[in-house]
């Protein structure tokens, strides 16, 4: 057994990681043996939108995770943080992310200390600081870092070399052990990304004094980097430091370099490209923080079936740098579904995310219907043993426990709706009312009922399954993931 | 037939609901007796609640059944137990081709009385499917998939 560590630097690796785990949640695994995905986030701006959401379904999932006994479909995929795995993982307030020294609260030039070089008047340091000045613009220098680099990967550059000194890295390092892999997700036209991967690569590859680099500098190592695929509106006050039109500039300077100090080098052994031009979505203009929250794109899937393919493909790994790009069947710039991708990944995707779609569509659409009439949901039955009683009462849909189900569920609800508005637009899914649920899926007509009911009879069916009756998630959970599957193969929609 | 089914029938239908009359003992209740018309009538209001409920539990796939879907079922096999019963005991009283009982010796009384019973019959089982009914569907209900919450 292996583990996976992802390392989501920015915005985009944040939420590249958002998709990744609404995969694991629809019952997608990784191939060869990773038992665990260890998702670590570098985004030096704390208080990042997209961080936080991401943060939050990772946290979720988690804890939803832990109360379903044995999880063979549905949060099959372990996902564990670092400090979760060195067993500290209560002293750690934010366990999935690397804490960079120095960013919370300081300006740059508070984290160069340029102020201590201009405080001795020696024609020296005096040189010192007109050369900082020459690499730094004054908003460079007085730009707070806590909300990240804002676009300039100059800054980041500086900053993210201080990965490997903080403690979260060392615990990285001491978690590692012989047959983990790295799969790195950044951008390339932004700030914190596209400084964040070279550092990091050359600091896993060549950095002998890590712990465990014995361990760490051969493993294998897999990176997807994001070429331009949104650009930002217009604010009427016109865009401040980040420039959307500087994007693709940024990308081919900063693509000249990897091809030159990575791919050319080898250093790395799967690396992904992927982006899109021309029919992209205008988000709306932040210069990070909590503004900061971009709305689920299509292309941010695609990267997350780019680390299932890295895990798929990690024996075709030899000497040489191998470079994919991602694409699909059918060019449409509006309404991608799953017919629209290539096979191998309509045949990935497709059935989980489908069964999973129509399984969170239940429970906030069907379930009113059944909930204390449908036998599944009843757990007072007179003259009926304990073992025939559902653990799947009114009490335990209005638990806490059945809580986190929900909000997780509204996060992936969330994510569907997102990529179906942005461009170009997934999607795959019809909007649904519970009586006819499985309409759900575009370009697949159902045969016979299309309501809930056949969900809520396969699940009354279940209720004294005894391998289902561990625990109500693992009930609700496990039930869910048969009965839908049982009805949908019935019904020809997967 | 069995003469402990036609004693235990015969009890019920002629001691606890007073379908009897010493006056007809021959040629009707003897023939009754003999014929294991009894044990047919309590065939009808045993298996037939009984089919029904296990219908009712075990192939109706219709998962938000509630209470009154029951109760409804419940007065169906009521009805058809009633019916069932009327049916099979006028066709066996009327149709019968035993000429001493339908012609009843002559005796204008008896022939009337003999044409009254098969209501009387079906009142009777129309009475005790309702109890087979409700016992049956308590046991029933126990390995039901779908319904095992019905009546409560």
């Amino acid at each position: 057994m292996a583990k996976l560590y992802i390392f989501g630097i920015g915005g985009t690796g944040s939420r590249v990681l958002k998709a990744l785990t609404m995969l694991f949640a629809s019952g997608i695994k990784l191939d060869n043996n990773f038992d665990t995905v260890v998702p670590i986030i570098i985004d030096p701006d704390v208080a990042n939108g997209d961080l936080n959401r991401t943060k939050n379904i990772l946290k979720l999932y988690g804890e939803i995770r832990e109360k379903i006994n044995q999880p063979n479909d549905f949060y099959q995929q372990k996902i564990q943080s670092v400090s979760n795995i060195l067993n500290n993982g209560s002293a750690n307030t934010n366990p999935f992310e690397l804490q960079i020294k120095g960013t919370s609260d300081n300006t740059f030039q508070q984290y160069l200390d340029f102020g201590t070089m201009s405080s001795v008047q020696s024609d020296a340091t005096k040189a010192d600081q007109e050369f900082v000045k020459l690499l730094y613009s004054n908003e460079n220098l007085e730009a707070n870092l806590n909300i990240g680099f804002k676009g300039n990967p100059n800054m980041g550059s500086v900053v993210l070399n201080q990965i490997i000194n903080s403690s979260d890295f060392t615990n990285f390092c001491q978690s590692f052990q012989v047959g983990d892999a790295i799969f790195i997700i950044n951008s390339i036209f932004g700030g914190t990304g596209a400084a964040g991967f070279p550092l990091l690569l050359k600091n896993l590859r060549g950095n002998t004094n890590i712990p465990n680099a014995a361990y760490i500098n051969p493993s294998i190592i897999g990176d997807i980097t994001y070429l331009p695929y949104f650009t930002l509106a217009k604010p009427n006050d016109g865009y401040k430091t980040v420039n959307p039109n500087t994007f693709d500039e940024k990308a081919k300077i900063a693509l000249e370099y990897y091809n030159r100090t990575i791919i050319n080098q080898n250093e790395i052994n799967f690396i992904y490209f992927i982006g899109n031009k021309g029919n992209t979505n205008a988000e709306t203009y932040a210069e990070g923080n909590s503004a900061q929250k971009n709305n689920a794109h299509f292309l941010e899937l695609a990267g997350a079936l780019a680390i299932i393919d890295f895990c798929k493909n990690l024996s075709l790994s030899d000497q040489n740098t191998i470079v994919k790009e991602f694409g699909i069947e059918n060019d449409k710039t509006n309404s991608i579904t799953f017919e629209d991708l290539n096979s191998a990944d309509t045949e990935l995707i497709s059935q989980p995310l489908t069964k999973f779609k129509i399984y969170t569509e239940y429970l906030s659409k069907g379930l009113n219907k059944s909930l204390n009439v449908s036998r599944w949901t009843k757990s007072k039955i007179k003259l009926v043993p304990n073992t025939k009683q559902s653990l799947l009462d009114d009490n335990f849909f209005s638990s806490q426990e059945f809580g986190l189900i929900k909000n997780f569920n509204e996060h992936f609800t969330l994510w569907c709706k997102e990529m179906e508005i942005n461009q170009p637009s997934f999607s795959p899914f019809n909007n649904i009312i519970a009586d006819n649920i499985f309409e759900i899926r575009k370009n697949k007509k159902p045969k016979g009922n299309k309501s809930c009911r056949d969900i809520d009879s396969e699940n009354c069916r279940m209720t004294d399954d005894i391998e289902l009756r561990k625990n109500s998630t693992t009930m609700l959970i496990k039930m869910f993931s048969k009965s839908i599957e049982k009805t949908a193969k019935k019904k020809e929609i997967i | 037939m069995p003469d402990f089914l036609s004693d235990s029938f015969g009890f019920i239908y002629d001691r606890v609901f007073e379908i009897y009359s010493e006056n007809f003992q021959t040629p009707v209740f003897q023939y009754f007796f003999d014929s294991g018309f009894y044990v047919m009538l309590g065939m009808i209001f045993i298996f037939v609640p009984l089919l029904l409920m296990a219908a009712f539990y075990y192939f109706c796939k219709y998962p938000y059944g509630k209470w009154w879907h029951w109760l409804l079922w419940f007065f169906i096999i009521i009805i058809v137990v009633f019916g069932w019963t009327f049916g099979y005991a006028n066709t066996f009283i009327l149709n019968s081709n035993e000429q001493e009982m339908i012609t009843c010796n002559g005796v204008q009384e008896c022939s009337d009385y003999i044409k009254g019973l098969p209501l009387e019959y079906a009142k009777a089982n129309a009475i005790l499917s309702l109890f087979v009914s409700f016992i049956g569907s308590l046991i029933l209900k126990r390995f039901s998939k779908i319904q095992t919450h019905l009546p409560f």
